[in-house]
């Protein structure tokens, strides 16, 4: 608690006005400051937890972050302890100095998105990127969903203007569906990347793993039970196995795992076909860059 | 008169040999150790000169040096002065081309009378003047038997200008400042060598002549021009200081002499020195040229980006287009002339590595067809059509047949 409230306070100096944006709880379960592994709200256990546990060093306790300081706290969930622990065990050598600053860059050209007026910016969902950051890492290795999920969570911070399909010029100008993901595509037009997690019954769009694990996005876009394993499909491009699994000899399938030859993406667990080969489903999600290498 | 000069002839030859020798063996005549004095040195360096000042002091007799190096010349100054009266004064320009001008003044501890010798040689000749009155020397003559050219044009001897032969006193007091001469010089030679067997440093700033590295060598350089230059100042002066000895002409003798050593011995101080500053900059101040200006260079190991800037690629890294340095193990050089990491590179385009935030890498999901897309999406390729524009990155199952994602917002 200390180290938290010597970090607000160092914030502080810098300029920080005390908007009450979000209330934080201040229980038990405030940040000690120790290296203790985070388990964020996009754990799979699904359970909330309190702002102060996921918000960091650098979270005020007040929970009022100006845009002047966000990509401070966003920097430090980045570059957490639990970013040295997978950065470590992926065999990335961990420079936080590096990792800050790298993270901070990017998340200042969102910041100056926002000036320009091409999106908006949220303080109450920083919490929530936060744990996205420290749980992502904290599983370490991580599914293609489990990161854009994590992603949209992140993507409530800031949030474009710029609809899907518009030109654009960088990322934080594109408008992300609530709990979604959009990004300034290589044809400088916004696309999105993920429509957000969807529960049984609700609706999708036509991404495949927008839908949570076991549903599939019917051509009604609702997630339903996806065909189990086994049972039969339509066609070798159908989703009706839902995510990770395709429709092989009219039945679903396992995907194939990573390094598989694939003809198309479906074919694999991760959904993911480059170069003819299957990724990894859950590739690790540290990287040169993520450790500051 | 010929045939007293004929033994003369002989005793300078011989002592120019010695002369040349000077330089590596001990340049007393008696060969007797000679008591050191004491030494001072001064050494200035600057991007255009190396000037040196040494300065011996032995029981009374001074002797001080300055020599300035500017590379396409060199200038020194010596001065020997005995209980407190410049005996001898010689100003001395060398240029890189082989010219030389020596005036040396000659004083009444040598001479019954100030004597202002004034040499000038260029190339193959070169005239000597006794008090304004030239010598009738004929340089291939003189090179071989000097003193039998020894005259003025008009026929006379320059024996009676300078009658006064040398004073013991002042020769032992000389050839002590010669022996402690040698000392000053190695005292005063600092900086690092150049060598050859090693290439520099990896990761080294692209203004290697502002090194350490070059800056010292440049200084061994030029201190050991200095050396040099002296070295031959004193060794012709040990050499040809026997010659006082004779008598009526002694003392021109060794004017004569002094300037057929030095105009033999110095310009190949000067050879060495452009050679060895040539070793630095080859090896320290500019192994790599990168543009026009001399200055503009690069590291050992470092390769020149574009010559245009000046810029230099760090060891390891290969220059891409003139605009970027890529490591060609890991990376390919695209031609737009950025560098594109190998796993990233597609087609013509370079896939996005991960940066900050989630989502933002881009897999190289169509080769044929330079597609790039973010994790997430597909290629959504048109049928029978290749080449970049022919696909785009949809959501899974977002792909309509005529290549066209599905309008997830209808």
């Amino acid at each position: 608690m200390k180290m938290l409230l010597a970090s607000w306070s160092k914030l502080r100096h810098v300029g920080l006005a005390a908007p009450l944006v979000i209330a934080l709880g201040c229980g038990s379960n405030v940040d000690d400051g120790t290296d203790r592994p985070d388990t964020g709200v996009m754990g799979d256990s699904g359970t909330n937890e309190t702002a102060s546990d996921v918000g960091g060093d650098d979270m005020p306790p007040d929970g009022a972050v100006p845009l002047e300081n966000v990509c401070d706290v966003i920097a430090s969930a980045a570059c957490s302890s639990n970013t040295t622990t997978c950065c470590t065990a992926s065999g990335f050598t961990f420079d936080e100095k590096t990792c800050r600053s790298r993270q901070k860059q990017y998340c200042d050209e969102q910041v100056a998105v926002v000036k320009a007026g091409k999106a908006t910016y949220d303080a109450t969902k920083i919490p929530g990127c936060v744990a996205a950051w420290k749980d992502t890492f904290s599983k370490c290795k991580v599914s293609l969903t489990d990161e854009l999920r994590a992603g949209g969570a992140c993507a409530l911070v800031f949030r474009g203007t710029i609809t899907r399909g518009s030109p654009c010029t960088s990322d934080g100008e594109c408008k992300a569906p609530e709990g979604g993901l959009a990004a300034c595509g290589s044809s400088k037009l916004c696309e999105v990347l993920f429509y957000g997690e969807a529960k049984a019954d609700e609706p999708c769009r036509t991404n495949g793993y927008q839908c949570a694990a076991g549903l599939q996005c019917t051509g009604d876009n609702v997630c339903k039970p996806a065909t189990p394993i086994g049972g039969a499909c339509p066609s070798a491009m159908d989703q009706s196995c839902g995510f990770g699994n395709f429709c092989n000899a009219l039945k679903c399938a396992a995907g194939l795992p990573a390094g598989s030859a694939c003809g198309n993406y479906l074919e694999c667990a991760s959904w993911q076909c480059v170069s003819s080969k299957c990724s990894d489903p859950t590739p690790p999600f540290a990287n040169k860059f993520r450790c500051g290498v | 008169m010929r045939s007293l000069l004929r033994p003369i002839s002989a005793a300078v030859v011989v002592t120019f040999g010695l002369a040349v020798a000077c330089s590596t063996s001990d340049p007393s005549p008696t060969g007797a150790p000679i008591p050191k004095g004491e030494i001072a040195c001064d050494i200035r360096i600057t991007d255009n000169s190396v000037t040196q000042t040494w300065t011996i002091e032995d029981r009374g007799a001074v002797a001080k040096a300055t020599v300035e190096n500017t590379g396409s010349a060199a200038t020194y100054n010596i001065e020997v002065k005995l209980d407190g009266v410049v005996a001898f004064q010689s100003d001395v320009t060398m240029s890189k081309l082989g010219g030389v001008s020596n005036t040396s003044r000659y004083l009444t501890p040598f001479a019954t009378k100030e004597t202002v010798v004034d040499v000038q040689a260029q190339g193959g000749s070169w005239t000597v003047k006794v008090d304004g009155r030239r010598l009738a020397i004929d340089t291939e003559a003189a090179k071989k038997a000097p003193p039998a050219t020894i005259a003025f044009d008009d026929g006379t001897s320059v024996g009676p200008i300078v009658p006064k032969a040398i004073e013991t006193r002042i020769n032992d007091a000389v050839n002590k400042l010669m022996g402690a001469e040698k000392d000053a010089r190695e005292s005063c030679v600092n900086g690092t060598a150049p060598d050859l067997s090693q290439k520099g440093e990896p990761g080294r700033p692209s203004s290697p002549h502002k090194s350490a590295e070059c800056n010292s060598c440049r200084n061994f350089c030029g201190t050991k021009f200095i050396a040099c230059t002296a070295g031959t100042i004193f060794g012709c002066w040990a050499g040809c200081f026997g010659l006082a000895a004779v008598p009526i002409v002694g003392a021109a003798l060794v004017v004569t002499c002094n300037v057929l050593c030095n105009l033999v011995l110095q310009p190949r101080c000067a050879t060495d020195y452009s050679d060895c500053l040539e070793n630095c900059r080859n090896q320290f101040c500019c192994p790599v040229s990168c543009g026009p200006s001399a200055t503009q260079c690069c590291a050992a190991g470092e390769s020149c980006l574009n010559s245009a800037t000046g810029l230099c690629c760090r060891v390891g890294l290969t220059p891409c287009r003139g605009k970027t340095c890529f490591d060609n193990a890991a990376e390919n050089c695209m031609p737009d002339g950025s560098a594109c990491p190998k796993e990233k590179t597609c087609g013509s385009n370079c896939c996005k590595s991960p940066g900050g935030g989630f989502g933002t890498e881009e897999n190289c999901v169509s080769p044929v067809h330079h597609l790039c897309c973010r994790v997430g999406l597909i290629a959504c390729v048109a049928p029978n059509v290749v080449g970049p524009g022919a696909a785009v990155c949809c959501p899974p199952g977002g792909c309509l047949p005529d290549g066209t994602c599905i309008n997830p917002n209808p």
